[in-house]
């Protein structure tokens, strides 16, 4: 252990933290552009000049290694010069178009500016010019005049996508991060580089313009995409999702997640249901409202639910699978649990796994309805069904499966994207958008985290919970479902997790605030892992001095 | 401070009403008079085939300004729909292939009911793209639908501005390179 004082303030930290890890011990912010917690430090930007008592020239906190007795000031005069120069320095070519880029509202160069700087530019020559709006790849586009050459970007292509697509070309002020000839910025994780990119040189074509982030809504949530979950950030304007971006969690995805991840809300985006089907009269079909096909549901469950199935998509909340399990169990139906087609895992985070919620809903189904079958045994049972009831059709629906299922008389779909299945049904009802419903979803190690809903739902659709609870209400008619079920359409997602904790031995001891931030392991043989502990309200794991902040410039109103 | 005002003290000949109320009748009937007879001291203005000036700093409907090739001077950097505080004002941004451009307005919609005519679109505007100097104060139309300004209704009314666009070190095509260009706005 070595004693470090920081500006006035002595902390304790173990031999070989650096001194900007000290700092944020000692609640001082030494201002970076180059430092990134998850990646190498080069120590290129010099903008964590530090001064260091017995040091003859400022030294860089992110790199330099503390010593016992050491002595550190980050707010001397030396030091405040020396930053307003760095910045001078770094600004001497940047464009500052902070109107028209992308970034501004999140840029670090723009907070650093103003706090450390604000100082108008003494250059009397005209800026070196660069490529601008250079495609770099399918996902990202370069704007290298505002590139500060922290190579933030190069490290994650070598150290994390292992990759190494991006290199600098040229020196001094005509630096420039650039492709290598004939190789193009495109792997799994290439849109991370937008996030750590501190200015607004690296933009993702996804999300260009599409919005200025000072009138985004951020809410923290899980990426569905696959079963790793990565602990993400929703941030939605008017009612739509405009970006995911991931946010840091020691303990799934750490500071990064995947292009597909992100990705995946334009495909929500373009085939959200808000309208399904119902028959109509002589054998045509009308698009109808979730109410409309859920009683139509009803009317088949209430003359006979004695071959009634229900398959369950690996892929729903742990809350909407509770839900159906106790409606599955009240009305003696055959539960399966169906997957999503696979695709290619790697060994950084993509799992190759895609139900996102796949532990989750085998530990409640085992719990509540032993004896589940898969998508096979579906197919072998389904000459035995009258009735079958599919959550969610994301699912692997292989030929054989569709086949199989169209011989039973009445299939009804619940799910919030068309599909092959939905085609295939003769009810199709619309279920909430998924960013529109709270829950919470446990991921490929057994993570418990929680879903946001920062969008307002449609009102032709319903959320899984309230079809389960609208149905058994439909068969075993009113004031009896309650006893029946322990919840009713009105029960929240918080209550439905406690009587699910209450419920699932493999829940027990968690509850649903506590999961909030970054979430929580399942108790591991009866035994749940200590949480995190915080520090002044903080929490204590790894600090992240530079990912961007979002500070809002101005007080903004929300949604309109 | 507060105005010290003058109470009158009307005698009881006027409290009464009496004569004044004939008094004002004749000061009616006069200007009646005077108005059917002597049209040139007519005081009243008749709008709306005649009008009074408005001033310079007068806030009438908006408009979009132009570039000298009259395309719209608007760089949807979304300054004014932050600035107003009726949120009135709804654009999209659009990839231009003019690589002097970094992007354009693909949308600019105003709604003239929600409209304050404040103008702090015209002072949150870094381009000179919205003025609210057009001097138009009747916008009337039959339905609600027609008081969402669209682009090319804003920029009917516009002119090409002086101003320049860029500031002042713009950066220089370097060494003859083909991908050397302004900064873009």
């Amino acid at each position: 252990m070595a004693k470090v004082t920081v500006d006035g303030v002595e902390v304790e930290v173990p031999a070989g933290t650096s001194v900007l890890r000290a700092a944020k011990q000692a609640g001082v912010d030494v201002p970076v552009f180059c430092y990134h917690p998850g990646l190498t430090i080069p120590a290129n930007c010099r903008m964590c000049l530090v001064d260091i008592e017995k040091a003859p020239k400022p030294l860089p906190a992110c790199y330099t290694e503390v010593t016992d007795g050491m002595v550190v000031r980050t707010k001397s005069d030396k030091i405040k010069a020396t930053q307003a120069a760095v910045l001078e320095f770094i600004l001497l070519n940047h464009p500052v178009d902070c109107p028209v880029c992308d970034q501004a509202g999140e840029c670090v160069l723009q907070e650093h500016y103003i706090t450390y700087s604000a100082k108008p530019s003494r250059l009397m020559h005209d800026k070196v010019g660069k490529p601008k709006a250079k495609i770099l790849g399918p996902t990202v586009v370069l704007d290298a005049e505002r590139c500060i050459v922290c190579t933030r970007c190069v490290r994650f292509c070598e150290e994390v996508s292992k990759s190494n697509e991006l290199t600098v070309e040229s020196r001094g002020e005509h630096s420039e991060i650039t492709t290598p000839e004939g190789v193009e910025l495109n792997n799994p994780y290439s849109l991370n580089v937008v996030d750590i990119c501190p200015v607004g040189a690296l933009t993702s074509r996804d999300f260009r313009f599409q919005q200025r982030v000072w009138f985004l809504d951020m809410k923290d949530s899980v990426c569905t995409g696959c079963a790793r979950g990565c602990s993400v950030r929703v941030d939605s304007h008017k009612n739509k999702v405009d970006r995911i971006v991931p946010r840091y969690n020691p303990d799934v995805n750490k500071y990064w997640m995947c292009d597909d991840g992100r990705r995946s809300l334009n495909a929500r985006r373009e085939k959200a249901l808000t309208l399904g089907s119902v028959p109509g009269p002589n054998d045509t079909t009308r698009e109808a409202p979730a109410l409309d096909g859920l009683r139509a549901i009803g009317g088949w469950l209430k003359e006979s639910h004695a071959g009634l199935g229900i398959a369950i998509s690996a892929s729903v909340t742990n809350e909407d699978a509770y839900a159906w399990a106790r409606l599955a169990k009240e009305l003696g139906a055959k539960v399966y649990l169906l997957k999503r087609a696979g695709w290619q895992g790697d060994d950084i985070l993509r799992s190759a796994d895609r139900d996102c919620n796949d532990a989750g809903v085998r530990a409640i189904l085992t719990a509540l309805t032993p004896g589940f079958g898969d998508a096979a045994q579906l197919t072998q049972d389904a000459a035995t069904l009258d009735t079958l009831l599919v959550l969610d059709n994301e699912i692997a629906a292989e030929a054989k499966l569709v086949e199989a299922i169209s011989d039973i008389g009445n299939v009804a779909v619940l799910t919030d994207l068309g599909g092959k299945l939905a085609d295939a049904a003769t009810v199709v009802v619309p279920v909430t958008q998924l960013h529109a419903r709270e829950g919470t979803v446990v991921n490929v190690a057994g993570w418990v985290q929680r879903l946001a809903a920062p969008l307002k739902p449609s009102v032709t659709t319903v959320t899984p919970t309230v079809a389960a609870a609208i149905l058994a209400h439909a068969v075993l008619g009113h004031g009896e479902h309650a006893l029946a079920l322990d919840f009713t359409e009105k029960t929240r997602a918080a209550e439905l997790f406690d009587r699910l904790t209450a419920a699932v031995p493999a829940f027990a001891g968690l509850s649903y605030t506590e999961i909030a931030d970054h979430g929580r392991g399942l108790p591991k043989d009866g035994v749940l892992a200590p949480a995190r502990a915080h520090i002044n309200g903080t929490p204590e794991w790894e600090p992240d001095p530079v990912s961007p902040t979002y500070h809002r410039p101005f007080h903004l109103r929300r949604g309109a | 401070m507060a105005k010290v005002v003058n109470r009158l003290h009307p005698d009881f000949a006027t409290q009464s009403y009496v004569i004044e109320v004939f008094k004002g009748v004749a000061l009616t009937t006069r200007q009646f008079a005077r108005n059917l007879f002597a049209r040139k001291d007519i005081v009243t203005v008749q709008y709306p085939d005649d009008r009074r000036p408005y001033t310079p700093r007068f806030r009438g409907k908006h408009r979009l300004m132009l570039r000298d090739d009259k395309s719209v001077r608007c760089v949807a950097c979304m300054l004014c729909a932050t600035a107003c505080p009726a949120n009135c004002i709804t654009i999209l941004a659009r990839e231009v292939d003019d690589p002097t451009i970094e992007k354009a307005p693909s949308a600019f919609d105003i709604d003239l009911l929600k409209c304050i005519y404040c103008g702090f679109c015209e002072e949150a505007c870094p381009c000179d793209a919205i003025r609210l100097d057009s001097g138009v104060h009747t916008i009337p139309s039959y339905t609600r639908r027609d008081q969402k300004a669209g682009v090319i209704n804003l920029m009917s009314l516009g002119s090409v501005s002086i101003a320049s666009q860029g500031g002042e070190h713009r950066a220089h095509s370097h060494e003859g390179t083909a991908h050397g260009r302004s900064s873009g706005h």
